[in-house]
Formats: C-alpha cells, sequence, structure tokens
C-alpha cells in the first residue's frame, strides 16, 4: 500500500513512514497476550471493509481521491476534531515565552527558559524549544497559538475546571458535554461511533439519553465481534437479555444493561471498518532507531494513541470528534525536568499522528485543551495552580497565527494569577463552528465573539 | 428502629461494608440484626493484624504485581473483611497513584497505616497522612519549604482529603496552610537507597511566621492547621458525604448528611460515623439497594473470595519464582491458587490498576465505569475469570462442570458467590438461554461471564 507524499519531506523519506515502523511493547502496558483469543484478532474483516466502500462513507474513498476531489470529499465526509486534553494545567507561560519581557524573567527566576531552550516564532513570542516541529507548522501558517483562555469565575481546583471544560457551560446542571452537543448538531443519526474517546468516556461527549464510545488506549483488549462469538453461551444470552436497550429508564441497572448492548453493537462496527491487527499494534511503542534529533517520542503513550486514532480514522470509521489524554502536566515540582518532556512528547506525536493520517491530514484538526494555566510566579521548582493560559490548534485547515490577546504581564488577577481575556468558550465555540459547522450558541452558549480558527 | 434484618437487607450490608456474604453469613446476620451485625463486622479484636508483608522491607523489593496480589489477598482471605474494605476506601480517599511515587513499598506502608488508623480518630489519620512519605512524594510536600511554599497537598488536604472544594475556606487560606505545611522533609529521600519512614518537620525549613487560617492567626504547623480544620461542621458533613458516595453511591439528602455529620463530629471518630451510616434506614432504601456500581477492584476481591479461592501467598518468592511454582504445581496436579498476573491483569482488563488511581480525586464513580470500554473490559474478566477456575481445576469450577444442565441450580449456586440473594426473571432468561447441550465447558464459561456482568452483580 503507497501514499502520496506529504508535505513533510524529512519524515516521509525517514523510517518513520508507517509500513516500516519498528514498534515494541511498552512493558507497562504488556499482559495483553494473556487474554484469550487476543492472538485471533485482525482477520476476517476484509468482507465488511469493502460492504462499507461500497456505502462510500468511509475515508478510504478520501484517502485516494485526486486532489483535485478532495474539497468535496472532505466536504462529505466533514471535518474530524482530534481534542487532545493535557491533564493538569498546561504552563502556557513556559510554552508560548514573552522573551523579550523583563516580567517573564522576574516572574520566574531560575524556572525561565534561556536562548537555547526557545524558538523564536516573531518578535515577542518564542515556543518552547521542545516543539522544533510545531516551530515549523507556525512558519507554515498551519499553528494557531490560543491566547488568555481560561474561565471567568475561575477555580483553582482541578475536577471543578476540567468539570467546566467538558461540560462547555458554566452555573449549569446540564450534564451533557460540549462535543456529544456539538456533534448533535452536527450529524443526523446518532451512532455512538461518532464520537470516540480513547481511553475513559470523557465526560464532553456525554449525550443527552445516548452515549459516544470509549475504547481501550493500549489497543490490548479484544475489540471485535468474532471473539464475543466464540462463546455462543454468551451471544444466546445477551440475545435474550438486550433485545431492547431503553434510553428512558435511567435506573443504573439498566445503565449496566445498556452498557453491554454498546459493546456488542460497536465491536460488530469496528470490526466491520477496520484494520484491528492494526489498532493491536498501536498498543505498541513506536520505536526508530534512526528517529530524527526533532522527533522525540518519549513514553510513548501519546504517540500510540494517536497512532491508533489515526488507525480509525484512515480505516474509515465515521466518527467526527476524538479525544485523547496526555497527562502529567500539574507542575508543582521538578517542572524544570518534566515540561520539557511533556512538551516534546506533544510535538512529536502530533509529527507522527500526520505521518500516520496521509492524506487524511487534510481533514484533521487538532486542538489541545487543558483545566487552567498556571501561576505565574516560580514555586522554587515548579508553578502551582494558575487561572488563564494558552490552546494550540494545528492542521492544514487550521488559520495560523496569534488568536485572543495575550494576558498582561504586569497586571494580576487577586490570586496572583493571569487574566483571562479569552472565555474558554470563545475557544470552544470556534472549535465547534469551525470543525462542525454547528452554531456556537447552540453549544457553548453564554458568551460572544467565538474565534475564527478554521478556514 | 432499627432496619429491617431481611436476607435483602443483610446480603446488601455484606457485599458493601465486607466484600459480601456467604449463605451461613447471610442467615447469621438475619438471626443477630443489623445493629449486632455491624458491631461485629468492626470488631477490631478479631482483625488480623497484617504487620508488615514477608518481605524484607526495603525500597524496590516489591513489584506491582505482588503488592496488588498481596492487596487482593489480604482483602478476600481476611476474617474482618469489613476492616480490609475500610482500608480500600482510605487508599482511595487518599489516591496516590505509584505512576508519580514509584515506590510500591511506600504505597503499602501508607495502606498498613491507613488500616492501623482507619476506624479511629479522623485528626490522627490527617496527621498521619501528612507525614506519610508516599504521600509526601505524591504531591511535593517534601519540596516545600520557607519563602517557596508548594501549595499542591495543602489545597488537597481541604478540597479533597477533610473538607470539599472551596467549602468554607478561600485561596488565602491555602496560601496559608501550603505555609504552615512548610518543611515536612523526609528523612531519607526516595531514590537514596534507605526507606523513609515518616517525614519529619525540619525547622531550617519550616515557615514560622504567622498565617491566618480560617479566621485564627498563629504561628501554625501541620497539626495545627488539622486541629482546625476538624473543627469545622463542613470538615464533618464532608466526610460523611464522602463515605455515604462510597458505601451506598446515592447523593444523601441533607437531612441524612446532617445527622451522620453529627454522629460522626462529636468524637471525630470513623467507626462512630460508620455505625451511623450502617444502621440507617436511609442505607436499605431501595435506591441505595440500586444506587452503587461495583469497581472492577472490589469484584475480583469478591470473586476470588467469593469462589474461596487461594491466592498465591508468599511474598518472598519474586514473580518469576512464583510462576515456576505454579507451573510446577499444575504439572504435579494440585494447582490451588491464580498467579499474581492473574490479579493484575482481572483489574487492568476493566481499566483499574491498584496502585494507579488515575488522579489525587480517587477512582471513578457509578456510570463512570459503564463506558463501552470499560463496559467491554467485564465482559473480558468475566469470561477470563471463568477461564482460569475451570484451568485450575478449582472444586467450584469442578461443581459448576458437574451441574452445567440444572439451569436453576447452576444460577443460584453463581450468584450465591457474589453474596446476591434475589435477581430478575431477564437474567434468568439470559442464563437460561446460555445453556449449551452437549457443552459444559462453554456452558459454564459463558454463565460466570453472563453473571459477572450481571446488573445484579455490577451493582455492589
Amino acid at each position: 500500500m503507497t501514499r502520496p507524499d506529504l508535505a513533510l519531506p524529512d519524515l516521509a523519506r525517514s523510517s518513520l513512514a508507517r509500513s516500516n515502523l519498528d514498534r515494541r511493547r511498552f512493558l507497562k502496558l504488556g499482559g495483553a497476550g494473556l487474554i484469550a483469543g487476543a492472538s485471533a484478532l485482525g482477520s476476517s474483516q476484509a468482507l465488511n471493509r469493502l460492504a462499507l466502500l461500497d456505502a462510500g462513507a468511509g475515508s478510504e474513498a478520501v484517502a485516494y481521491a485526486p486532489n483535485g476531489q478532495l474539497d468535496q470529499a472532505i466536504a462529505d465526509a466533514g471535518l474530524v476534531l482530534v481534542v487532545i486534553e493535557l491533564e493538569g494545567g498546561l504552563d502556557g507561560f513556559n510554552t508560548v515565552i514573552p522573551y523579550e519581557s523583563g516580567a517573564y524573567r522576574d516572574l520566574r527566576g531560575p524556572g525561565a527558559l534561556d536562548a537555547d531552550n526557545q524558538r523564536v516564532l516573531d518578535d515577542t513570542f518564542a515556543l518552547h524549544g521542545a516543539m522544533p516541529n510545531l516551530a515549523r507548522r507556525w512558519d507554515d501558517g498551519d499553528l494557531a497559538i490560543v491566547h488568555g483562555v481560561g474561565i471567568e469565575e475561575n477555580s483553582l481546583s482541578h475536577f471543578t475546571s476540567v468539570d467546566v471544560w467538558n461540560r462547555g457551560r458554566v452555573h449549569s446542571g446540564d450534564g451533557t458535554g460540549w462535543i456529544a452537543r456539538a456533534l448533535d448538531g452536527a450529524v443526523a443519526d446518532r451512532d455512538p461511533l461518532v464520537g470516540v474517546s480513547i481511553g475513559y468516556l470523557t465526560p464532553a461527549m456525554y449525550g443527552d439519553g445516548w452515549s459516544a464510545v470509549a475504547l481501550p488506549d493500549d489497543g490490548a483488549l479484544p475489540w471485535s465481534a468474532s471473539f464475543i462469538d466464540r462463546h455462543p453461551g454468551i451471544v444466546a444470552a445477551y440475545q435474550q437479555m438486550l433485545q431492547s436497550p431503553s434510553a428512558d429508564d435511567l435506573s443504573l441497572g439498566q445503565r449496566v444493561r445498556n452498557s453491554q448492548h454498546l459493546v456488542r453493537s460497536v465491536a460488530d462496527s469496528i470490526g466491520s471498518v477496520t484494520d484491528l491487527g492494526s489498532i493491536v499494534a498501536a498498543a505498541e511503542l513506536l520505536e526508530a532507531p534512526d528517529l530524527p534529533d526533532d522527533v522525540y517520542v518519549g513514553d510513548g503513550l501519546l504517540a500510540a494513541r494517536l497512532s491508533m486514532v489515526a488507525d480509525l480514522i484512515t480505516g474509515g470509521l465515521p466518527t467526527r470528534a476524538y479525544h485523547v489524554l496526555h497527562g502529567g502536566f500539574d507542575t508543582h515540582a521538578s517542572q524544570q525536568a518534566s515540561l520539557p518532556y511533556l512538551l516534546g512528547e506533544l510535538d512529536s506525536a502530533i509529527e507522527l499522528f500526520h505521518q500516520a493520517l496521509g492524506v487524511d491530514a487534510e481533514r484533521v484538526i487538532i486542538a489541545t485543551r487543558s483545566e487552567f494555566g498556571r501561576r505565574p510566579k516560580w514555586n522554587g521548582s515548579g508553578t502551582d495552580h494558575g487561572s488563564a493560559g494558552v490552546q494550540l490548534v494545528v492542521g492544514p485547515r487550521v488559520v495560523g497565527g496569534h488568536r485572543g490577546e495575550p494576558s498582561p504581564l504586569t497586571r494580576f488577577d487577586e490570586d496572583e494569577n493571569f487574566i483571562v481575556t479569552t472565555d474558554f468558550r470563545q475557544y470552544l465555540g470556534g472549535l465547534t463552528h469551525g470543525a462542525f459547522g454547528v452554531d456556537p450558541e447552540r453549544v457553548v452558549p453564554g458568551t460572544r465573539n467565538y474565534l475564527e480558527l478554521i478556514a | 428502629m432499627a432496619p429491617a434484618a431481611t436476607p435483602r437487607n443483610v446480603a446488601h450490608l455484606l457485599r458493601r461494608a465486607a466484600w459480601g456474604g456467604t449463605p451461613a453469613e447471610i442467615e447469621h446476620g438475619v438471626d443477630i440484626g443489623i445493629e449486632a451485625l455491624v458491631d461485629e463486622l468492626y470488631d477490631v479484636s478479631a482483625a488480623p493484624s497484617l504487620g508488615e508483608p514477608k518481605a524484607v522491607p526495603g525500597l524496590y523489593n516489591f513489584d506491582v504485581a505482588t503488592l496488588a496480589n498481596w492487596f487482593v489477598r489480604t482483602n478476600a482471605s481476611s476474617s474482618t473483611p469489613a476492616i480490609e474494605r475500610l482500608m480500600w476506601f482510605w487508599s482511595g480517599h487518599f489516591a496516590t497513584s505509584l505512576d508519580k511515587v514509584n515506590t510500591p513499598d511506600l504505597l503499602l506502608l501508607q495502606w498498613l497505616t491507613l488500616r492501623h488508623l482507619g476506624l479511629g480518630r479522623f485528626d490522627d489519620i490527617l496527621k498521619a497522612i501528612t507525614r506519610d512519605p508516599a504521600m509526601n512524594v505524591w504531591l511535593d510536600l517534601w519540596l516545600s519549604s520557607v519563602g517557596n511554599p508548594n501549595e499542591n497537598y495543602a489545597r488537597e488536604l481541604m478540597e479533597l482529603f477533610s473538607m470539599g472544594e472551596s467549602n468554607g475556606y478561600s485561596q488565602a487560606d491555602v496560601v496559608s496552610a501550603a505555609r504552615a505545611l512548610t518543611g515536612y522533609g523526609l528523612e531519607d529521600l526516595p531514590g537514596t537507597g534507605d526507606r523513609p519512614v515518616a517525614a519529619k518537620l525540619e525547622p531550617s525549613r519550616h515557615d514560622f511566621g504567622d498565617k491566618q487560617f480560617l479566621g485564627d492567626i498563629g504561628n501554625f504547623d501541620g497539626d495545627d492547621i488539622v486541629d482546625l480544620i476538624v473543627e469545622r461542621r463542613e470538615c464533618h458533613e464532608f466526610i460523611a458525604s464522602r463515605f455515604w458516595r462510597r458505601y451506598a453511591g446515592t447523593t444523601p439528602s441533607g437531612a441524612v448528611l446532617s445527622e451522620l455529620g453529627d454522629a460522626f463530629g462529636s468524637r471525630l471518630r470513623i467507626d462512630d460515623l460508620l455505625r451511623a451510616m450502617l444502621t440507617h434506614d436511609a442505607f436499605y432504601e431501595d435506591e441505595v439497594h440500586e444506587g452503587l456500581i461495583c469497581q472492577p477492584v472490589e469484584l475480583v476481591i469478591r470473586a476470588v473470595r467469593g469462589f474461596e479461592i487461594e491466592l498465591f501467598d508468599d511474598e518472598r518468592l519474586t514473580i518469576e519464582e512464583a510462576n515456576d511454582q505454579f507451573d510446577a504445581d499444575r504439572e504435579a496436579g494440585t494447582p490451588t491458587f491464580f498467579l499474581p498476573w492473574g490479579v493484575t491483569s482481572l483489574t487492568r482488563m476493566m481499566s483499574q490498576e491498584i496502585g494507579y488511581p488515575p488522579n489525587v480525586a480517587g477512582w471513578p464513580h457509578n456510570e463512570s465505569w459503564l463506558d463501552s470500554n470499560r463496559a467491554a473490559g467485564r465482559l473480558m474478566a468475566g469470561i477470563e475469570f471463568g477461564w482460569g477456575l475451570l484451568n485450575v481445576q478449582h472444586p467450584v469450577g469442578t461443581w459448576l462442570l458437574d451441574n452445567f444442565d440444572d439451569t436453576p441450580a447452576l444460577t443460584a449456586e453463581l450468584m450465591s458467590r457474589f453474596g446476591v440473594v434475589e435477581w430478575s426473571e431477564e437474567t434468568d432468561a439470559g442464563l437460561t438461554a446460555a445453556y449449551l447441550p452437549n457443552d459444559p465447558y462453554q456452558t459454564v464459561i459463558s454463565s460466570i461471564a453472563v453473571v459477572f456482568t450481571s446488573p445484579e452483580v455490577t451493582l455492589a
């Protein structure tokens, strides 16, 4: 299987091309071999794949379309939003650095980055030096940096802030998530696979009476109809018990039954549209012996998760939104030892993801989210919880450049944190409109001036 | 008036507070009543002393699989399961992850500390956890010193451990508490070869200035902060709500919370709170019976306990040696236990790894455990569990194979093993459909998996 060359000549010619990836098992996640049947996966999906292509719903058709037809294909299949949640609170101040500012050096003291660890973007800002690939995308106009993003009535609690971001609302008893509401507006039917969360199901995808799908983040679970089918007693029992999942009865007991019903139907769908073998392989850490200097895979978790998403996108799932976790950003201590690696992993994982997507990269928008930024003032070895921070949006369709006003560097809120200049809903609204063509007022109401992020 | 000691209520109490009861234990509870049963459950004179596990204490002796095996075995085999169930509660309340701590020994030490103090005074527990080495590493307390206070521990001490988010305190109180908590250094830092026993206050790193905290002003240290917190009504009701959430599952009414807060606040004792909660009529309402999803680790403990599975019990062996031992036993025809990786892989399959809570807020709750990934994991784990039971020729497995064509008996036996005394017609119909004439092996594995994932068992 060959793919057209991409606009990433160095990487495309390296051994990082997907077909040549040398993978090794990530030990912490080992144990897949203990699961009976794991070795039997990955076969017998050919027929279903053909059926999908006939139906014309898959991105295989997009992937091999001549360029002239690509726009139409995207118009038909829609853009795909991949949200990367930077868990713990990204330190925007050391990610996008106002390198000419004396205030930056004063506030950060020993935690301030020197010139060797910066990639200058323009007269005012530099990107953290651990992100050379994103710096190049900035030059290409494919990276938007969104400044001053936060929740106006800021909470310094991880869990309260995460909850507000997930709901896309403040002061609301509405338990649905913003991505689920956006998908309600974007697609006519509620096939659960319109939203896929890698790992646990993000509450941002909690729908009103429907559930999006969570898939294992290590690819180790045998998600296949054939696995269940090997146990005819279970099949018969479930046929008997799960004939009519109820959306009305919301008792926990009924939810247990509904969840097993969802497993069954998703296993069927996944098995029919993707090469399961490649998903299992995505659990294995990417390792390329001649990795270029500017690609750093780190623990490989994010790269593996995004590799799995790439498989699902190129495999033709009807999914319009993915959610992926990248943890470890709660850098109260030892920030100098951890942040470069976290950002390097992000930078490289995005690069490898684009590589794996091939021409499907044209229809994919990558957007970060993080519950809050961090305290401007250094605490001795790291940074405590803050308010406003930066978010990044990446992709060929992204309108590159600075978005939103940077927070002032000399005037803070009552807790000595950056002042929010971009309401988080302006950001989520921009993604809603840009990726799904849905009116943000229907999804993240209560603010104005939604950002223009995607052309 | 005490709640009625019906078999249903007694089985419910034993599942929630003690990993499930056998038919004989349920009958005993019906005989003596709920209040007497609760007293028996928390009778510490009956509790085995766990002490240190058999391995020589020291850094890096324990690997994660051994720790997980120790934990499940301790819970499943205990003569006082309610005491171990409480240790599990506390380990989630003060959720500390090996992802950052990296040293299973230290987590074990934390759990033993919590088990030792867990029924007693809450202020003692908070003071001990403030000095706990694993916690100090986990929330960066050992790096916090005068002039550079680190807010990580101070914030979660109030938000998650004692008061509830912004519930009677402000960001200024967090800053003050962080100053009061400076200087709690570890005596021996991780990685230096010696095991840190506890943190102590190092005067040279402590902020001795005055702090204003919850309205009081003084030269407070960490113990003072705890003393000021536990006086608060917010603390009493918050702790009551955390217990209710993990034992009952639902959101308690204001009246119930207030009663429980009173029962706890008068002496700050956890056993007072547990008795008040578990003998409260509200704990036996239908909503509570159907109000809690059993977490994967809990399900595995219930299964190992209920099916009387003997786990590998010698922490002096390495996992490799244990594997060899297991293979030798199986060849000799006397396989009687699951391997350590059996426990680890079963819970991991269901997205819960002992020692790795997702964050400091602890394990997910209720419907979060029902997303498609986790639901699929439960099904796979149910199949794996059934396969394992038959593979080791376990006596219960053999009994099930012998009776595979008597569906009502098979169903009753499986439900009973999980401490369940009532189940729905729907589940009955499913198990009837799972019967495959001429295939005892498939019938039993499928039936185990169906029961494992049934609402009756999934609801704790």
